[in-house]
């Protein structure tokens, strides 16, 4: 690179050095001041920052505690009894209540409330050789209570004559108390206002009975006034599921409808009745939004109503006569001259 | 044919003072430094009074950081160059804006005076400006521009050659 401005240069240096020998300034006391003017400026200006900041922050903040407070109305979370994780979970939905997880047990028990006052019975008994897992009270939507969760200052009691619990509660009146009864059920009784005495006295009836009978051994009106509960006896009959079918161009389409005493019982039936049928890559278990995703059963999705209706579409999408047999008979619905009429309809 | 921008045996001002000990105080500082600093802005600028703000607001920076700084002298230098380019870099975004004077160089006349010179440094872009201001008038070296300016030694000899051939080609219109 040649230097060729050579004379711009010199003229350039010159003309600089005229134009600042021409600035008559000096550090007087009024510049200095002005320094302190732009410094107290400056520190006013990131104040201002510094609280918009914390106005942004805390606007976040609220409105996460908001949005979280309508997830939880609507989705409460999952909850394990205890602090022991080795239990199995229950999974909890905001509109169906607790769902019971194929091969790991059955909710017997469930009280659904729309009081404010969260008193409730639910006990979810295991299936054979498994931990028994815990059922989970949750906020009616619009109640907004948090789950409560068994407290470090919790205190070992003794229900009944001789069976251990755990009594814990907390400031606002809410009161737990745990234990299990001899066939490995758990039960956690939660009350709100209730004595400890009475929540004790409660609890011993429902070890006494639980140790007189096969089944969970108490009934709806054993329970003090005040307190829900809604039960299904273990062992009853579950009613025959419903079930229609359409053979379309994409091949066979079935829809199953499960009523039961409640929606989780339903779902409960319906997961065991599809989970072999789902298993198969080529069927697909559809379901309205919102429903319930079992992951047991692989890409499975439920429908449940609030009738107690839980209802799943399946569509076999292949024409493998074979395999349409073979799901047809996993799902074992409908009568025998039912579905050997729809086979001969399939194979036709 | 000599134009009257040019050089008439003119010596050239050496207005570069000695560097600013470290442990200078903040008042020292700017009894030494406030009448430098708002001519470096002056020629950076063009206006003596947006350069005196701009160099009392960097007083003010120094001030606020002073418990933490090392060499104030010459964080207080690129406080000065720094807030000098963001101003500039609003005027040209301005003029962009107004889409007056954006390419526009100043009037062109066959006699331009030293003066004239000095203002058609308008027409380069900010970092151009900057670097021919110190190289010309702080007589810096293009690596002390380059740190200044947070660029390689090459692209300041690069900018500085394609300024004066600018500046060239305004003044000989």
């Amino acid at each position: 690179m040649t230097d060729d401005n050579g004379d711009v240069r010199s003229a350039l240096t010159a003309a600089l050095a005229r134009r600042a020998r021409a600035v008559e300034v000096e550090a007087t006391p009024r510049a200095r001041a002005a320094v302190d003017r732009h410094r107290a400026r400056r520190t006013r200006r990131r104040q201002t920052r510094s609280l918009a900041a914390v106005g942004i922050a805390v606007a976040v903040a609220l409105g996460s505690g908001v949005f979280i407070a309508q997830l939880r109305d609507d989705h409460p979370p999952a909850v394990v009894a205890g602090n022991d994780s080795s239990l199995p979970r229950v999974i909890v939905d905001g509109r169906a209540g607790l769902r019971p997880v194929p091969d790991q047990g059955d909710l017997v028990t469930s009280a659904v409330e729309d009081t404010y006052e969260m008193t409730q019975l639910q006990v979810f008994r295991p299936a054979d050789g498994q931990l028994p897992a815990i059922f989970a009270p949750w906020s009616p939507a619009g109640a907004r209570r948090p789950l409560p969760q068994p407290s470090g200052d919790a205190e070992s009691v003794v229900v009944g004559d001789d069976t251990a619990g755990v009594l814990s509660g907390r400031a606002d009146g809410l009161r737990m108390l745990s234990f299990q009864l001899d066939d490995g059920t758990k039960v956690y009784l939660y009350a709100f206002g209730v004595a400890e005495q009475d929540l004790l006295a409660v609890a011993a009836g429902l070890v006494q009975r639980g140790r007189a009978s096969s089944g969970v051994g108490f009934e709806p009106p054993d329970l003090p006034a005040g307190w829900v509960a809604r039960l299904e006896p273990p062992g009853s009959a579950a009613p025959r599921p419903r079930a229609s079918y359409t053979l379309t161009g994409r091949g066979l389409e079935v829809t199953v409808e499960v009523r039961a005493g409640n929606a989780f019982t339903a779902d409960a039936q319906l997961l065991s009745l599809l989970s072999t049928a789902a298993s198969a890559e080529s069927v697909r278990v559809a379901g309205r939004p919102g429903s319930l995703i079992c992951e047991a059963a692989g890409p499975c999705r439920l429908t449940w109503r609030p009738d107690d209706t839980s209802v799943a579409t399946i569509t076999i999408s292949t024409a493998d006569r074979n395999e349409i047999d073979r799901v047809v008979s996993a799902v074992r619905l409908g009568t025998a001259a039912e579905w050997e009429a729809l086979a001969e309809e399939v194979r036709g | 044919m000599r134009h009257r921008w040019q050089a008439e045996g003119e010596p050239p001002a050496r207005p570069v003072a000695a560097a600013v000990p470290d442990d200078v105080t903040f008042d020292e500082l700017f009894a030494r430094e406030y009448g430098p600093m708002v001519r470096l802005a002056v020629l950076l600028l063009g206006n003596e009074g947006e350069a005196e703000e701009t160099v009392q607001d960097a007083f003010a920076i120094v001030l606020e950081r002073w418990p933490r700084l090392e060499r104030p002298g010459g964080y207080l230098r690129s406080c000065v160059v720094n807030r000098c380019r963001d101003q500039l870099r609003r005027r040209a975004l301005g003029r962009r804006i107004r889409r007056t004077r954006a390419t526009q160089p100043v009037e062109a006349t066959t006699e331009l005076g030293a003066d004239d010179l000095f203002d058609a440094l308008d027409v380069l872009p900010p970092r151009r400006r900057v670097a021919v201001v110190l190289r010309f008038y702080e007589e810096r070296s293009e690596a002390e521009i380059a740190e200044i300016l947070g660029v390689r030694p090459g692209t300041v000899k690069s900018m500085l050659h394609r300024a004066l051939a600018q500046l060239r080609e305004v003044i000989e219109r």
